[in-house]
């Protein structure tokens, strides 16, 4: 489990293929902000779910969009 | 930035239950679920990575009740009679208590899905489930027979009165409740043609 003090962030997201999902673990992978993160590839959104030390949902969508990738906030 | 709200993950799981059991593994997706909760999908996200991880903690969650309510009272010292009735008694208990969940359970079981359940009580629960029929067996009590042999007579007679119950007919449209009284009885018959004392005519 994660501290109190994560926080969980979720997106819409077109990252479909498994090339793109790479691309998107590049990304992610090994920040110390970021404690995991998935792509849930199953579903029509393909929502990137980030569970967040101290990163933010817009420097989650910023890095992910200039990956060339689309990225919105889901509510 | 979201947290968690209990009430809801309870209302995320027992209508998840429900879609599970009415729709199937098929037809089941996040986003029906949300929108059965009347949530947003961020928020079912919240509480699961994705569908995987949410079959996978439900199958857990209600597979690790399911057997802890199997081995409430059940020894495998019993004498085989006596262990069988509180099998029966303690599977239409839990049935008739939670009969989503105990279809549910049926359900992932039967899936891909059904190496999720909790490794150290699966191993409890057979353990303790051959210990029973393997004592049964040495005191002369039981036939050896084949696994599947053995879970079709003791169980199938159970499970089809309460499925009979659950849709409120059995044969024929005809009009059914499930009783102690026919449990009983039918259990009898049961366990009367497990005994290695009946012998063939």
């Amino acid at each position: 489990m994660y501290s109190d003090d994560s926080k969980i962030l979720v997106f819409k997201t077109n990252i479909k293929t498994f090339r793109s999902k790479s691309r998107v673990q590049q990304l992610l992978e090994g920040r110390d902000d970021v404690l995991a993160f998935n792509v849930d590839q199953q579903d029509a959104d393909c929502v990137l779910r980030v569970v967040a030390a101290t990163i933010t949902a817009k420097e989650v969508i910023a890095l992910v969009r200039d990956a060339g990738f689309q990225c919105a906030e889901l509510d | 930035m979201r947290g968690r709200d209990l009430n809801k993950e309870r209302l995320v799981r027992d209508t998840a239950i429900q879609m599970l059991v009415e729709q199937g593994l098929q037809g089941f997706s996040m986003n029906k679920l949300a929108g059965a909760c009347n949530i947003s999908v961020a928020t079912l996200y919240i509480y699961y990575k994705d569908k995987d991880d949410l079959i996978r903690k439900l199958g857990a969650d209600i597979g690790g009740r399911h057997m802890d309510a199997l081995l409430s009272g059940f020894s495998p010292e019993m004498r085989f009679r006596e262990g069988i009735r509180k099998q029966w008694e303690n599977r239409s208990q839990f049935y008739l208590k939670y009969p989503l969940e105990a279809m549910c359970a049926e359900i992932i079981r039967h899936s891909p899905y059904g190496e999720c359940m909790d490794k150290k009580k699966l191993r409890t629960f057979k353990d303790a489930m051959s210990a029973f029929v393997q004592n049964a067996i040495d005191r002369g009590e039981l036939k050896p027979m084949p696994v599947e042999a053995f879970w079709s007579i003791v169980y199938g007679p159970l499970y089809t009165l309460l499925r009979f119950h659950s849709e409120g007919s059995s044969l024929a449209r005809r009009k059914f409740v499930f009783t102690k009284e026919l449990m009983l009885q039918t259990l009898e018959i049961v366990l009367d043609g497990l005994s290695p004392s009946t012998g063939k005519k």
